[in-house]
């Protein structure tokens, strides 16, 4: 994978597609709006001793009001936890606490990398049960949508990113 | 086109997976874990100097709708 792009002014993600089994037991593709992204502490150049990163699939989620990462990441990526940016989250319904802070995103397209920005992101106290919270990313619109205005064409599959020049944010 | 490790992934066979976030790299699942921490941890041991792609493969093969 190549690396150090920086904010391309315009490119498109097909949407991901999972593979589940219906009530007839068909193997049938759901199509979600997940992109590759990479997260760091630093903007500077990984190191796995002390700015590791962790890459993976997260869903681009503009009900979000911020980035979401799992606790685990956040513990894999050294983030500090600092009680004055505590502050209680409502996913799906359930309160939980989060920690804020901010991580450097870098977004995967075709294959190579393209750095967004700092942005914040929260995180678990504790791993919340039974409602996803603990496997899923989310990409929020703090961060991600102040920094690309993004289109969804759900009936395509496709998502279309387009880079905000700062003047116009 | 996607990333190696993505393409890989829409082929791999995910039975011998499920419930367990797997690390993957060019085309081969260098690591597994039965949380986010262990699989890190396991694929930490396989490279250093590369960065894997995660990926949480679910329990069930059901379709499961995403209400988040």
């Amino acid at each position: 994978m190549k690396g150090g792009f920086r904010n391309s002014e315009k490119f498109g993600f097909k949407y991901h597609t999972d593979l589940f089994k219906n009530e007839k037991g068909e193997r049938i593709p759901i199509k979600r709006p997940r992109i590759e992204v990479v997260f760091r502490k630093y903007s500077e150049k990984t190191n796995p001793d002390t700015n590791p990163e962790f890459r993976a699939f997260a869903l681009v989620d503009s009900g979000s009001d911020v980035c979401y990462i799992p606790k685990q990441i956040a513990d894999i990526l050294k983030l500090e936890r600092n009680e004055e940016n505590k502050k209680e989250s409502i996913g799906v319904g359930k309160k939980i606490w989060t920690y804020r802070t901010k991580v450097y995103l870098e977004i995967v397209n075709k294959g190579r990398r393209i750095g967004v920005d700092m942005v914040e992101v929260a995180f678990p106290e504790k791993d919340p049960e039974g409602i996803e919270l603990d496997i899923n990313i989310l990409l929020g619109r703090k961060g991600l949508f102040t920094n690309y205005e993004i289109t969804f064409n759900d009936l395509s599959g496709y998502m279309l990113f387009k880079h905000i020049q700062k003047d116009n944010r | 086109m996607s990333s190696a490790e993505s393409q890989f992934l829409m082929s791999l066979d995910r039975d011998k997976y499920r419930g367990k976030w797997i690390a993957i790299l060019d085309s081969k699942v260098i690591a597994e874990g039965k949380d986010i921490t262990e699989a890190y941890n396991n694929a930490m041991k396989e490279t250093k100097d590369r960065t894997p792609l995660f990926e949480y493969i679910p329990e069930t093969e059901e379709e499961q709708t995403l209400i988040l």
